[in-house]
């Protein structure tokens, strides 16, 4: 069905729609709305790609998707370092998410547990939390509150999985990424100080791409549970 | 026509240069309690006196006895001297003494940085001049011309020990010799454990440590036109050097013009510019000497430049007209309520930049009330938060291509947080200030992290620290 041409042109058109909604995630100052004390939060917006090919495409594409848009981005952007951090995020990232696909309960679930598990190691740091550190705690529990919901609700069939999957994916992200940074910069500390904090944020911005996705799909009339590698 | 006898002239500068010395405190027991000693000797043409607070009062006679052995050894008239061996080898090599050797490199480097103002080649010149003995004679132009060809410091060659000049040239180290001997008897003395004297040789004074009350020197600067000795302004001293050099020093004034002893290596006259005096502080006096005739040379302008570009060394500049000028961290060197002009140098901010020194081991006796642990690419170190005000320092990571990283942080005796930094989006200038107080309540706890530049900066306290600077040192 698909010709070869037809499958290029898809690729330079997800390939652009990553970058652009990547510059977008640049554009929303959501460090800044946390008082800049969170450094290299995103939206996330440019993962509703990859969600897409996760979806409805084969893994390689969405490999060479992701490598795409982490190279170009990188190149356009930002700098050799941050192609490294940005790279680590992806390649975790996208394996999560490829082999949680077709189980997204499990993955909401997951989150649910290690959002948990990111608010008691922040309130064991620090019980009385102020500041930035009380909001992000409010963050974070109202985060893992709608990763269990949307593990009920996956599991009820009440909604599409795509949520539980981004969820899933946003969260590995962060890890990948705080996992290279500790080693470029050769501070181990972050993993206990600030690993919390993106897992914690990994799983509200990824609630927030999951529904975004899901409504495209919706509105394209797409149907994640029948990808079209598979129908011939 | 006036006459000028350089016994009383000499007297005069020593007069001058004696140095305000106020009660003495209690606050070091150890070297107020010791009884003050004055040495004074005749060598290099010059009254030397060297006063030091101590019970051992033949230091300062050995100290004078090393300046007969230095004369002896750097002196242009001694026979057998490095110096007269180097004048009189026709062209041959000729093997010297460390000491000169070393002299002859600093004097080099001098002239280099100076583009020559600073020349000790200048010997054939200024044989031609009299300035001492009173005769008062100006030289034929003709034969001063021909003497200035004879300068050029780049024929010098230094290897090792071994010296060439090339036949017909000549070195004199009368611009350098003082101050590499102040040096060097500085550092005897305080081998012998001297910590506070004050040693005078004309116009290079230098200090070991602070006076007994630990108040800094007091060190006169001549008054440019009252060759009896009066002081104009009052620098201070912290255990460095002050060296002056004036046109009042040495020299004639024939038909209203002063003939002094310092000559242009360019033309063989003595230099005449907007300049009456210039006063060199630094820690070497063996630089604060050749610095000195150099920035007379050179002028306001260009000397200034100079001076800014190197660290650790100011200068103040007396003109003609009793106005006066300074480098930029001339302040500390100036008594309160001393008036002079802060030149004003584009660069000079840049240059005047303090290099950053990272403490590997903090210690329990250590006054900072806690610490930044820098983490870079290629360096890791503890910075200290001063204890009052507000220090600004510069990370600069230097790159394989040549290109260089920059951040500059804001440190206060609460915390710190990056002001400036020339990575892409910044964020580790909106990740905001890092307190003792606040760390707990921040994302990103103790840290400030410039991801692009792969630097993390976090605070510690002092016990901490320790920990952490122990685990280093493995105990």
């Amino acid at each position: 069905m698909h010709t070869a041409t037809q499958k290029v042109a898809r690729f330079g058109l997800l390939t652009a729609l990553a970058l652009v909604l990547g510059l977008l995630d640049r554009a929303i100052p959501l460090t800044a709305l946390l008082g800049g004390a969170a450094p290299g939060i995103k939206l996330g917006l440019a993962n509703t790609v990859l969600l897409y090919a996760v979806y409805l495409m084969d893994w390689q594409s969405a490999v060479f998707l992701m490598l795409a848009k982490v190279i170009l981005s990188g190149l356009i952007f930002g700098s050799l370092t941050a192609i490294l951090y940005s790279l680590s995020g992806g390649i975790l990232s996208l394996l999560v998410m490829l082999l949680i696909r077709r189980k997204p309960e499990s993955g909401a679930l997951c989150a649910g547990i290690l959002a948990a598990g990111a608010e008691t190691m922040l309130l064991i740091q620090n019980p009385h939390p102020g500041g930035q550190r009380l909001w992000i705690v409010i963050l974070i529990g109202v985060a893992c509150a709608v990763c269990v919901a949307a593990w009920i609700a996956i599991r009820k069939g009440k909604i599409r999985g795509v949520p539980g999957t981004s969820i899933a994916g946003a969260i590995a992200h962060n890890i990948g990424q705080v996992l290279a940074a500790s080693i470029v910069l050769r501070t181990p500390q972050l993993l206990s100080t600030y690993l919390p904090v993106l897992v914690g944020i990994g799983a509200a911005v990824g609630t927030l791409t999951g529904i975004v996705a899901e409504r495209v799909f919706r509105a394209l009339h797409m149907n994640p549970d029948k990808p079209e590698g598979q129908k011939k | 026509m006036k006459k000028r006898n350089s016994f009383l002239r000499t007297m005069a500068a020593l007069i001058v240069m004696t140095l305000v010395m106020g009660g003495c405190g209690y606050r070091h027991a150890k070297a107020s309690d010791l009884p003050k000693q004055t040495r004074v000797g005749y060598y290099l043409d010059t009254v030397i006196t060297l006063t030091a607070y101590t019970d051992q009062p033949e230091l300062l006679d050995k100290g004078l006895e090393y300046c007969g052995e230095y004369e002896k050894m750097l002196s242009r008239t001694v026979e057998g001297s490095d110096v007269w061996n180097i004048n009189h080898a026709e062209g041959n090599t000729v093997t010297v003494s460390e000491e000169t050797a070393e002299i002859l490199r600093t004097a080099v480097k001098i002239s280099e940085v100076s583009d020559g103002a600073f020349d000790i080649t200048i010997a054939p010149v200024s044989v031609l001049w009299d300035f001492t003995s009173g005769s008062q004679i100006i030289p034929e132009s003709a034969t001063i011309e021909q003497a200035a060809r004879l300068v050029d410091f780049r024929q010098i060659q230094i290897e090792g020990n071994n010296v060439t000049l090339p036949a017909g040239m000549m070195i004199d180290l009368g611009g350098i010799a003082k101050g590499y001997i102040a040096d060097a008897v500085k550092a005897k003395l305080e081998a012998a454990g001297i910590t506070s004297a004050i040693l005078s040789f004309g116009g290079n004074i230098v200090a070991i440590g602070l006076k007994p009350d630990g108040s800094p020197w007091k060190v006169g600067i001549q008054d440019i036109d009252e060759p009896t000795g009066k002081t104009m302004m009052v620098s201070l001293n912290y255990g460095g050097s002050t060296v002056t050099s004036g046109i009042y020093e040495r020299g004639f004034t024939v038909d209203g013009v002063t003939y002094h002893h310092i000559l242009s290596s360019e033309t063989g006259w003595p230099v005449q510019n907007e300049l009456a005096s210039v006063t060199i502080f630094s820690d070497s006096s063996l630089m604060g000497d050749a610095l000195s005739t150099a920035v007379f040379a050179l002028g306001t302008e260009k000397g200034s430049r100079l001076i800014e570009s190197m660290d650790g060394v100011e200068a103040l500049f007396i003109n003609r007209d009793r106005s006066a000028a300074g480098t930029s961290g001339l302040g500390k060197y100036m008594e309160e309520g001393e008036n002079w002009i802060t030149l004003e140098q584009p660069d000079s901010a840049e240059k005047t930049e303090e290099p950053l020194t990272l403490l590997i081991q903090v210690r329990e006796s250590d006054p900072a009330p806690g610490y930044i642990l820098l983490q870079s690419a290629n360096e890791q170190g503890f910075l200290a938060l001063p204890i009052e005000g507000e220090v600004t320092r510069t990370i600069r990571q230097k790159l394989d291509d040549g290109s260089e990283w920059l951040n500059v942080i804001l440190m206060t005796p609460e915390g710190f947080c990056m002001i400036e930094a020339d990575c892409e989006g910044h964020d580790c200038i909106a990740e905001g200030e890092v307190t003792l107080e606040n760390m707990k309540d921040r994302l990103l706890w103790n840290m400030v992290i410039c991801a692009p530049h792969r630097l993390t900066l976090s605070l510690y306290t002092k016990e901490e620290a320790i920990q952490i600077s122990r685990q280093w040192l493995g105990y």
